[in-house]
């Protein structure tokens, strides 16, 4: 009987823990729901000279009219465009930005450090917790 | 119907950077079976063990198809009854195990990133493999001078019935390198409540890359 009593609050109790993962944030680039638009249009001619001033091969966060954001490295900037190579997973060809589409360009600090260890700690508690349940599955009588 | 709709979906949208995956995993199997006339109770000495095969629509809509099955479990009852003002006393021991065949549609978030969380959900093709065999004891006489009857033993042999249930899982995949990942997730089969829970983890792989122009 205590085991009976036991095994639902366990397995809710892991059910939340494996759950709790999935809420960590995402590296690399990702696309985000567009935000409404600002009432004040980007001023290009800005952008273009902050970005020029960029070093060739810096990281940086570029956030576009249409409210995607991405991250990548700077390869190319003319008056026009901005070539961003893009960190992901999967190699990408570098993608080239209209000038006119980029609301924003920050430099990103190198690596991402904390978020690695965070999702190596997520991986890790996951497989550990699964194997846990698993042999909590045949430990009881 | 999914084939259909997420084929629909994916006209006029970019070639998605994954083309499949395959993966396999073991977890933690919770069922709940009826144990006796009026008792449901769950089982959770199982395990399961699953293969995935999915395909990307888009770089968010996967068609997953899965095969697995699960290990067999003991479940044990105990109800009393009483029959003509007499305790009649039935202990339950009963066995299940199950295999299946799902499909299931997945929205994946975000694109092309190490970590990506999944919700899904779909139709499960359940075949339920049990027996059981039940004790009824009648402790009391029912007189001066009555013998007390005998206990009664049923046993039902080895049966299998087939199931179709919905069911919704969320998890996610964790890159270690380009291709190779973790899963974990958890899943809910459905039979007017959750009827069953599974606690996954395990290994797959992206099995085709789709070129992006």
């Amino acid at each position: 009987m205590t085991n009976v009593l036991l095994r639902k609050p366990l397995a809710l109790l892991l059910s939340a823990l494996l759950c709790a993962p999935a809420c960590a944030s995402a590296r690399g680039p990702r696309y985000q729901v567009a935000q409404p638009a600002q009432t004040a249009a980007p001023d290009t001619e800005l952008i273009a000279s902050y970005v020029k001033a960029l070093p060739i091969g810096s990281r940086v966060r570029v956030t576009l009219t249409s409210g995607d954001r991405l991250r990548g490295t700077l390869m190319k900037v003319t008056d026009d465009e901005v070539v961003l190579q893009e960190h992901a997973r999967v190699p990408e060809p570098p993608r080239p930005l209209a000038m006119q589409t980029i609301r924003s360009v920050e430099p990103e600090r190198p690596g991402s450090t904390g978020r690695a260890i965070a999702i190596g700690a997520a991986v890790g508690a996951g497989a550990f917790l699964g194997l846990l349940a698993v042999i909590a599955a045949f430990a009881y009588d | 119907m999914i084939l259909c709709s997420s084929a629909a979906w994916a006209q006029g949208n970019p070639p998605p950077i994954v083309r499949a995956d395959a993966a396999g995993s073991l977890g933690w199997f919770n069922a709940k079976e009826s144990i006796g006339p009026d008792d449901d109770d769950w089982y959770s000495r199982s395990a399961l063990g699953s293969a995935f095969g999915g395909w990307y629509w888009t770089d968010h809509l996967k068609t997953e198809i899965e095969a697995g099955g699960s290990t067999r479990a003991s479940l044990y009852g105990y109800t009393t009854r009483f029959e003509n003002n007499q305790p009649e006393f039935t202990s339950t021991r009963a066995e299940y195990s199950t295999r299946r065949v799902a499909v299931s549609q997945h929205y994946q978030f975000f694109r092309n990133t190490w970590f990506h969380p999944f919700v899904g959900g779909g139709v499960d093709l359940i075949w339920t493999t049990s027996e059981s065999e039940q004790l009824t004891s009648y402790p009391y006489v029912s007189g001066p001078g009555s013998p007390r009857l005998p206990d009664e033993r049923h046993v039902h042999p080895e049966s299998t019935d087939f199931e179709v249930h919905p069911f919704a899982l969320v998890g996610y995949k964790a890159y270690f390198n380009q291709w190779v990942f973790f899963r974990n997730d958890l899943r809910l089969t459905l039979d007017g409540g959750v009827n069953e829970v599974a606690i996954r983890f395990g290994i797959g792989v992206d099995v085709v890359a789709g070129r992006r122009q």
